[in-house]
């Protein structure tokens, strides 16, 4: 290993495909970006929203989720249709965010915000544990359905577009549940009291609400968003004790990326860091500096230049410095 | 021996209780009694290496190491508030550099292949990672809270995929064997390898806190508390809150890369993309929340918790659940003490010890006299608030302010 | 009162030194007691030899590392119970081995390497085991190896424990010069490559090659042999972290480099998306893949679920593709008796579900009595190597018939030959030729 061994890298950068050179295939991996990244988007949904709701960051939304996914695997296994399954995970999802909100989270509400996230780190090892326990006992990884509207497989041709069928319900999905929290949040006296709740605790008490509840409906609803992004992403990765894992964290990117309390935000960092990675991987710079093995450093680097222009995130609200 | 209690766990609980007894002596004058508690604390466990077996041992090697990350990691987050989840890079980072610069072999091009001593290796690493802190520190200047914590676990994602990418100088996958430090001629006869092994951990983990406990107790570290409890106060009285959060950076990823350089030649001898991973990173933090932020001793306490909390909880597993299931269901006990933990001991294990020193025999009792009040009191509670009861109006309670 | 209040706590810590201090410096008699090694030797009984440690009168004791609580994210430790049920069996129906119980004791290395040091420590010191067996993940175990083949790091091997069938194809295992002490078991990676290839340009000479492969040890291993021994053009070479969600960006561009032919060196779930996104993208090369992939998972993977109908969708999209293989499957051999046997073993002595892993887990299992039983004469670290290097044309019973493990003084891999399988539209194997060894 010396100096001269960069200049073939060197030369090789010099005669890979730029983007112009292959419009087609540049269209393509882009398509594909925005499938990959709805899926992190939706994921950053849930974490947008927890965070929104209770100004925590929840470490456990993952294993949460890919917990009630595999309640759901059983579920099929045991003959549900694949509705009843849906609403029952989600049911599941809501009670069990509810139920943790109660019993470990609120011991720590008065305590230093790290011991949240310690909290939320034991529940994430926790609830990993419990899914190896109790379904890591035959093959992984396991095979988990899409939903009716279609398949992997199968595909819509939109004349130059071809998209799995999954994907496209992917992605109208996820603006279903955007836009109901979009409603929810904007449009009900309940929305209204959970921003007030997340904004100003004490005012908001002052003012007549439950924080308590307003809390433990912040944890139930970002359970069951993060439900429906482990049911819609088990199709695609299929499921194995770290499909959530790969997820979470670039969710977690997706979320930051986009601004942490914003949920539009988190969709569109999600997208642009499933388009990123693929486009990154495959042109210019790629296949030298960065190449498919250095598409994720790759993407997470796009991540942190973006924090540097905008620390908040590209929709985030910037944070207030008070004395 | 204590029934149930391996000997290893004895001088454990010994040295522990051996400090508590001496820091509250009552005929010691109060300024000797906290560095006299220290030594005896390591004189017990300078002994320990001898009698407990090489297996504990090398454990207690591995809980020396992580002890320096976690004493690191606290003047950068304990002291200056900032949040680092991806500290294993700096780790990485110094375990790459020790052995690519103790290998004999070809890697070495770049330096004429002469092998550094391990010692110079050593602080290398520490330089080297430090080099990497100022890297990261800079850009993190304008990120706070969750934001930062993102961020730097994202460089800890990304690390192992960029040293598999260049592995003619890292060896790929397969990683590097390194030469481990063969124990010098004039302790030849006196210690064996392991003990040789842990005693060079020991001694530079006994230098790593002494410099830490001089920082945090300096100039800089006064600036740094400034700057962690109110930012925009400590810029107002002139403080150069950019310069010293980037030399706590520093600082803290020197740490970070001297611990690297002890696993690469002190503990696995062996360095590759997985010798740190998300996980290890994240338990760096665990550790010092659970141990104490802003407390050294509670670093240290942090680095005993990693290390042998995941045993005690396959303990208790496994008499609880039998063998195999134990083994299997550990992690669900480990979460759970910790959550039990925080909630218990809200400023970590040294910080309750601080609260404990204060308390009389008759706090005790009156706890204890409380306990099954309190604890139906709050079950209650949570049998209240689980039912699901969405009109609040008319007149019952809501939360209390 | 003599001390004021405030020393109350002193006074309990006072007390509780004492009481500690006794206890640990009163015990120093009880570590003879515990070595098993020094109180059996000579005893009557098989041996001839010096008994080794981790054997007494009545037990074997052998231990492996594995990440049994899925904190790793494997589903391999489901392995460790099936393993144990199988010594179970030879425990109790049939007498054991060498007039002995095995027992098995399992750590868990969390598919961390430094974890899987400190508890190949804790086996070899604390517990004392005979030899390791069976240790899995080549990331974990590549941690461990240099210890166990010289434990006191004064750089020769002569005092080593024997590491016995390591449960990954990395082709690293197999180097005796380096690691004297191991020995691999499944077939490793670079020869199924190599087997696969020659098949390739026997049979495809023309073929335009596309390889994807997993960017880790296990991938770079088919990658290495593949190269070494396709004499086609490689049009593309498109890797993959482990970790990654997606996979089109590189089938993509494997597709647009006009590859007719696709090697998968590639785990489960990434094969299967493999050959969903070609499929959806109308790319239809012929595709070559790891033995690692059972195709009945493939199937259910791509096929969304293990209805009749799902499989069969599955195995539509999978038609074609060619694959090696060397133990039997768990699904559609159910009727072999070696698998009506395995499945009375895994019921009766307290296994897990019977799939793909438990089977594997009997076959290492059965692989280590049969190491055991050739070292009765010589149940020490040495004899326990000596035994399993002398294995010659063993073949565990849930194995692919035709497959022998052979092994020497400088043969350190345990299984070298596979089946070439086609997999056909209705879920079968059509196997292509004879089994191919490369022994040698």
């Amino acid at each position: 290993m010396n100096v001269l061994a960069v200049l073939p890298h060197l030369a090789s950068y010099l005669l890979a495909p730029q983007p112009w050179d292959n419009l087609e295939l540049f269209f393509d991996q882009s398509v594909a970006g925005i499938a990959t990244g709805s899926i992190y988007g939706l994921v950053a949904l849930g974490i947008v929203l927890i965070y929104r709701s209770t100004d925590v960051i929840n470490f456990a939304q993952g294993e949460l989720a890919l917990f009630v996914t595999f309640c759901g695997w059983s579920m099929i296994e045991a003959g549900y249709p694949y509705l009843a399954m849906f609403a029952l995970v989600i049911l599941i999802a809501g009670g069990l965010g509810a139920f943790l909100e109660r019993t470990v989270i609120r011991p720590v509400e008065g305590a230093p915000v790290l011991n949240v996230v310690i909290v939320t780190l034991g529940l994430f090892v926790i609830f990993n544990s419990l899914t190896a326990f109790i379904w890591a006992q035959g093959e992984l990884p396991k095979s988990f359905p899409a939903t009716p509207i279609g398949t992997e497989l199968e595909t819509f041709d939109f004349g130059i577009l071809t998209l799995q069928q999954h994907r496209v319900a992917v992605i109208i999905i996820s603006v279903i549940v955007a836009a109901c929290l979009y409603l929810l949040f904007n449009r009900t006296k309940l929305g209204l009291a959970m921003r007030g709740t997340a904004q100003n605790r004490v005012a908001a008490q002052l003012m007549g609400i439950n924080t308590g509840r307003m809390l433990m409906l912040g944890w139930a609803l970002s359970a069951m968003v993060g439900a429906v992004g482990g049911m819609l992403v088990a199709p695609i990765i299929f499921l194995d004790l770290t499909t959530m894992l790969r997820v979470i964290l670039f969710a977690f990117a997706a979320a930051v990326l986009g601004g942490l309390d914003s949920p539009p935000g988190a969709m569109i960092g999600g997208i642009t860091i499933g388009i990123t990675q693929n486009i990154l991987s495959t042109f210019a710079l790629g296949p030298v500096f960065f190449g498919p093995q250095l598409a994720l450093p790759a993407a997470l680097l796009v991540l942190v230049l973006v924090l540097l222009i905008r620390p908040t995130g590209l929709f985030g609200r910037h944070a207030v410095r008070r004395v | 021996m204590l029934p149930g209690l391996e000997k290893f766990y004895e001088f454990l609980v010994l040295a522990a209780l051996v400090g508590v007894l001496i820091r509250y002596t009552p005929v010691l004058p109060a300024r000797w009694r906290v560095p006299v508690a220290v030594i005896a604390v390591l004189a017990v466990i300078c002994y320990m290496p001898f009698t407990v077996g090489t297996f504990r041992t090398s454990q207690l090697t591995t809980i020396t190491i992580w002890s320096i990350v976690a004493i690191g990691l606290n003047v950068l987050t304990g002291y200056n508030g900032q949040i680092s989840l991806g500290h294993g890079a700096f780790v990485l980072i110094g375990a790459y550099t020790a052995a690519i610069l103790t290998d004999s072999e070809s890697q070495l091009g770049f330096f004429d292949g002469a092998q550094w001593p391990f010692w110079t290796a050593m602080i290398m690493s520490g330089l080297v990672a430090a080099v990497a802190g100022v890297a990261v520190g800079v850009p993190s200047l304008r990120l706070t809270g969750p934001y930062l914590a993102v961020a730097t676990l994202s460089l800890m994602i990304a690390l192992p995929s960029v040293l598999e990418k260049y592995d003619s100088v890292t060896g790929g996958a397969q990683g590097l064997h390194p030469r481990q430090p063969p124990v010098p001629g004039f302790l030849d006869g006196i210690l064996e390898r392991p003990e040789w092994f842990f005693f060079l951990a020991f001694v530079t983990a006994v230098i790593m806190a002494a410099i830490a406990w001089y920082v945090v107790r300096s100039r800089w570290g006064r600036a740094f508390v400034a700057i962690r409890d109110t930012e925009v106060a400590a810029l107002a009285v002139g403080i150069s809150v950019a310069r010293y959060k980037v030399l706590a950076f520093t600082i803290s990823a020197f740490f970070a890369g001297v611990a690297g350089s002890l696993v690469a030649l002190a503990s696995t001898g062996f360095v590759s993309p997985q010798t740190i991973g998300i996980v290890l990173s994240i338990n760096y933090f665990t550790a010092i929340v659970i141990g104490g932020l802003g407390s050294i001793m509670g670093s240290i306490i942090g680095g005993f918790v990693v290390v042998l909390l995941p045993d005690l909880a396959t303990d208790i597993g496994t008499a609880l659940f039998g063998e195999q299931r134990g083994a299997r269901l550990w992690p669900t006990i480990y979460g759970s003490i910790l959550i039990l933990v925080i909630i218990a001991m809200p400023y970590g294990v040294a910080g309750f010890l601080h609260r404990a020193a204060a308390v009389k025999p008759a706090d005790i009792a009156g706890a204890i006299s409380r306990t099954p009040r309190n604890a139906l009191a709050y079950l209650a509670d949570t049998r209240e608030r689980l039912t699901w009861r969405w009109t609040e109006r008319d007149g019952k309670r809501g939360d209390a302010p | 009162m003599i001390v004021s209040r405030r020393y109350w706590l002193w006074l309990v810590a006072l007390a509780a030194v004492l009481l500690v201090t006794a206890a640990a410096c009163g015990d120093d008699d009880d570590e003879e007691e515990e070595s098993p090694a020094a109180t059996t030797a000579g005893v009557s009984g098989t041996p001839s030899g010096e008994v080794g440690p981790g054997v007494t009168d009545t037990e074997i004791l052998i231990g492996q590392t594995n990440d049994l609580a899925g904190t790793g994210g494997t589903p391999y430790g489901v392995i460790t119970p099936a393993m144990e049920a199988y010594f179970n069996k030879v425990n109790e129906e049939d007498g054991g081995v060498c007039d002995r119980d095995i027992k098995f004791i399992a750590e868990d290395d969390q598919y961390q390497p430094a974890l899987a040091l400190e508890k190949a420590k804790k086996l070899v010191e604390q517990d004392e085991v005979l030899a390791f067996v069976g240790a899995l993940g080549t990331a974990a175990h590549l941690g461990a190896v240099d210890y166990l083949n010289d434990p006191n790091g004064d750089g020769n091997h002569d005092d080593g424990v024997p590491d016995l069938f390591v449960s990954t194809g990395f082709s690293g295992w197999g180097a005796v010069d380096k690691w004297p002490w191991t020995i691999g078991y499944i077939p490793d990676y670079v020869s199924d490559a190599k087997i696969q290839g020659t098949y390739i340009n026997d049979n495809f000479a023309d073929a335009k090659i596309g390889i994807l492969y997993q960017n880790d040890a296990f991938g770079k291993d088919y990658l290495t042999g593949l190269k070494d021994t396709l004499t086609g053009t490689i049009v593309s070479e498109q890797s993959y972290e482990a970790s990654a969600t997606d996979i089109s960006s590189q089938i993509l561009t494997i597709k647009d480099a006009g590859a007719d032919l696709v090697f998968l060196g590639t785990t489960p779930g990434f094969a299967a998306k493999a050959i969903v996104t070609a499929h959806t993208q109308d790319y239809k090369p012929q595709f070559f893949q790891s033995y690692v992939n059972s195709h009945t998972t493939l199937a259910s993977l791509i096929g969304g679920g293990t209805t009749a109908e799902q499989l069969g969708k599955g195995f539509t999209e999978l038609d074609g593709t060619i694959a090696t293989n060397y133990i039997l499957s768990a699904v559609e051999d159910a009727d072999d008796p070696a698998m009506v046997e395995h499945k009375r073993i895994m019921e009766t002595f307290g296994g897990p579900t019977v799939s793909t892993l438990t089977v594997y887990g009997q076959s290492l299992a059965e692989t280590v009595v049969e190491a055991l039983s050739k070292a009765c004469d010589n149940l020490n670290r040495e004899g326990v190597l000596a035994a399993a290097e002398s294995i010659k044309g063993f073949s565990p019973s849930v194995i692919w018939p035709g497959i022998k493990i052979n092994l020497g003084p400088n043969d350190h891999y345990a299984i070298q030959a596979l089946q070439p399988v086609q997999i056909q539209a209705d879920g079968t194997l059509k196997e292509l030729g004879k089994v191919i060894s490369i022994e040698d």
